[in-house]
């Protein structure tokens, strides 16, 4: 599904990812771990196609696709969703408002018609409710003045009603307590199935306890330096980052 | 302009409007047209704007009505004269009474023309004093005591023809009276219209007007410019809000008087301009009693090569204590080639006083417009929407629940309709 070949990226002449591989399958869930600055966070704005970071080599295949050339809404449209570690407030849109708005573009992107309100209301009212997310949080504008919880349910509830087959969870446990990462994680375990894909970037294994991957990588100045499964992940919470980092020293 | 024009006003040295507006002229052409050289008109040139003067318009007649937007009273003026024919005269409320600016100001038993000539005098500003000298038509509408209008009163100007259109509106709340206005101000067609249009309003003691401003047009050559004087007596209240979707060179300026105490003012606006527009607006309060409130709170957006100008005064005289005076304006570039002067003024006399003033001038903030793309939005969808969200403190403050969603429906529209990208 997401084919990541020999990628090169850079910011302000800083060398981020230096010859990264990856390839997650249909269905899919992927964990990539590692310490801080070694570009986790970059992966993800460059799979979603954010501006100001110069790729210097290699490719993104996403369904055999190149999507290098695409902007971040035309990746959107085709299943790409990026849960952020910070989502944005946008004072002054309510929440109905901006979800209503992302489900019709994404729709208008794909020739789809508009979604009816009647129908829009009730899957997002049914999902919300699963989501411990109360009405009122949908009347209020997106994100502003929510708690970090209530920010996280809410990219969660996003990912849901857009559907999207590649989600990327961006340290999607900071910021949470033990209640709200259960019930961000049973979220995300819901939409679990044969065709959709996740590639979780966390630094603690705390969260794939509640979201148990198939594969596990680490990540260390800039690529993959060992792959495994869900073992490798209790191994790093034992003996921490300390043996890829002094490799990266030597 | 060299010479005063022949106008319906030629009649009236009977009852000292000529002399008036001798006056004015005399003034006018000691000073010219506005120009860089007066503090007031710093950024807005208008000597240099108005090189080819467009001859005043005469009155034509309509067959067909225009079409209502609004559910209201509806007041029309075209190129410069008042339409009674299309006009809802016959069903104005009990206590609420309308005239043609002419006979108003011949009126000599009438103490609102007095009171409107009064708030005139105090006032002595070239775009003002030529509006006075040359002025065509336009209605006043008084509201006797303690009238509340359920519906609100439009007061519609139609600009179709490429004339130079001189036209004044009053509006005289008496004691304890409300009613809510709107001006809609329409540059119909593509072709360059100039004018010069004043709206005098008198809002007398416990007295409350809201006023609600809709300025479009697609004209990018038209010149205009469009002052507001305001006087507020012991505890009235005045609010107004402004869209400004014309194009063109356009001044606004807003100068209120809060000559008594426990008055309100809050006056708030989004202006929205692209291509070469220059719209201005000039804002100047005049606390001259204790107790007296007044919120500035104004949003710019401005693409292309736009240039956009907000002025703000607030004077606070000696007497004025426990004056409170809250100035925003806030502005968004979404071209480089675009450019925002912004000059808040505070002008204080009085010792015991809260006035603040803030003003910021940025761009779109490359994190939300980010996030929005990654939901599905294309780059337009999610500027419209963030411009929207910039918009949106004085929109969700407007108090009338009729003019909060009227506005926020028509900034959607124009910003669907392409209007500032």
């Amino acid at each position: 599904m997401l084919e990541i070949r020999n990628l090169h990226v850079s910011i302000d002449g800083r060398d981020i990812l230096k010859g990264f591989n990856l390839n997650i399958k249909p269905g899919e869930v992927t964990a990539i771990m590692g310490p801080n600055g070694t570009g986790k966070s970059t992966l993800s704005y460059v799979l979603a196609g954010r501006e100001g970071y110069l790729i210097t080599q290699g490719d993104i295949l996403f369904n055999g696709e190149n999507i290098l050339e695409l902007d971040p809404h035309q990746r959107a449209a085709k299943g790409i969703f990026l849960a952020f570690q910070y989502p944005v407030e946008i004072p002054g849109v309510t929440t109905m408002q901006f979800l209503k708005a992302a489900m019709n573009a994404q729709r208008r992107s794909r020739g789809e018609s508009e979604i009816h309100t009647p129908d829009f209301m009730k899957i997002v009212r049914e999902t919300a409710q699963k989501l411990d997310i109360d009405q009122d949080m949908l009347r209020r504008p997106l994100n502003s003045g929510f708690s970090g919880g209530e920010k996280k349910r809410m990219e969660i509830l996003q990912m849901s009603l857009l559907t999207p087959s590649m989600c990327i969870l961006d340290e999607m446990d900071s910021g949470l307590d033990i209640d709200a990462l259960r019930t961000v994680s049973e979220g995300v375990n819901n939409l679990r199935n044969n065709q959709r894909s996740f590639l979780i970037i966390t630094h603690y294994q705390r969260l794939l306890d509640y979201i148990r991957p198939d594969t596990v990588h680490v990540m260390a100045n800039g690529q993959i330096r060992r792959s495994g499964g869900p073992e490798l992940a209790l191994e790093l919470e034992k003996n921490g980052y300390q043996e890829y980092l002094s490799e990266e020293a030597a | 302009m060299s010479q005063p024009l022949e106008t319906p006003f030629d009649d009236m040295y009977i009852c000292g409007v000529s002399q008036i507006r001798d006056d004015a002229w005399g003034r006018f052409k000691h000073q010219g047209l506005p120009s860089r050289k007066l503090e007031s008109w710093r950024y807005t040139d208008l000597k240099t704007a108005l090189r080819n003067v467009y001859p005043l318009g005469s009155r034509v007649k309509y067959d067909s009505f225009p079409p209502r937007e609004h559910e209201s009273h509806r007041l029309v003026i075209i190129d410069g004269f008042f339409h009674p024919e299309l006009s809802d005269l016959n069903d104005l409320p009990q206590g609420v009474r309308c005239l043609n600016i002419k006979s108003f100001l011949a009126d000599q038993d009438n103490e609102a023309r007095y009171d409107a000539h009064a708030i005139l005098q105090k006032k002595q500003e070239p775009s003002i004093d030529l509006n006075t000298a040359l002025l065509q038509e336009g209605v006043a509408v008084i509201i006797d005591q303690g009238v509340s209008v359920a519906k609100p009163i439009e007061l519609l100007l139609i600009f179709s023809n490429s004339n130079f259109s001189f036209t004044r509106n009053i509006i005289h709340l008496h004691q304890g009276a409300s009613a809510r206005f709107i001006e809609t101000v329409k540059d119909t067609t593509l072709t360059g219209k100039q004018f010069n249009h004043l709206l005098l309003a008198n809002v007398e003691s416990n007295a409350r007007l809201d006023l609600g401003s809709n300025l479009s047009g697609q004209a990018d050559q038209t010149i205009g410019a469009l002052s507001v004087l305001l006087s507020l007596a012991e505890n009235s209240q005045f609010s107004s809000f402004s869209l400004v979707g014309i194009r063109g060179f356009i001044r606004r300026q807003i100068y209120a008087n809060l000559a008594k105490k426990n008055a309100k003012i809050h006056l708030s606006g989004v202006t929205l301009s692209k291509s070469d527009d220059h719209i201005d607006t000039t804002i100047e309060i005049d606390h001259l009693a204790e107790n007296s409130t007044s919120i500035e709170n104004f949003r710019s957006i401005l693409s292309d090569r736009s240039s956009v100008v907000f002025q703000g005064k607030i004077i606070v005289r000696s007497e004025a204590q426990h004056t409170s005076g809250q100035m925003t304006s806030k502005a968004i570039l979404l071209s480089d080639n675009s450019t925002m002067y912004s000059k808040p003024e505070l002008e204080i006399m009085a010792d015991d006083v809260k006035c603040s003033h803030g003003s910021t001038i940025g761009q779109l903030d490359k994190d939300q417009l980010f996030y929005l793309m990654a939901r599905g939005l294309s780059l337009q969808e999610a500027t419209n929407l963030l411009i929207e969200s910039f918009a949106s403190d004085p929109i969700l403050n407007i108090e009338d629940d009729y003019f909060k969603s009227f506005f926020h429906g028509r900034l959607i529209e124009l910003l669907a309709s392409g209007a500032p990208a």
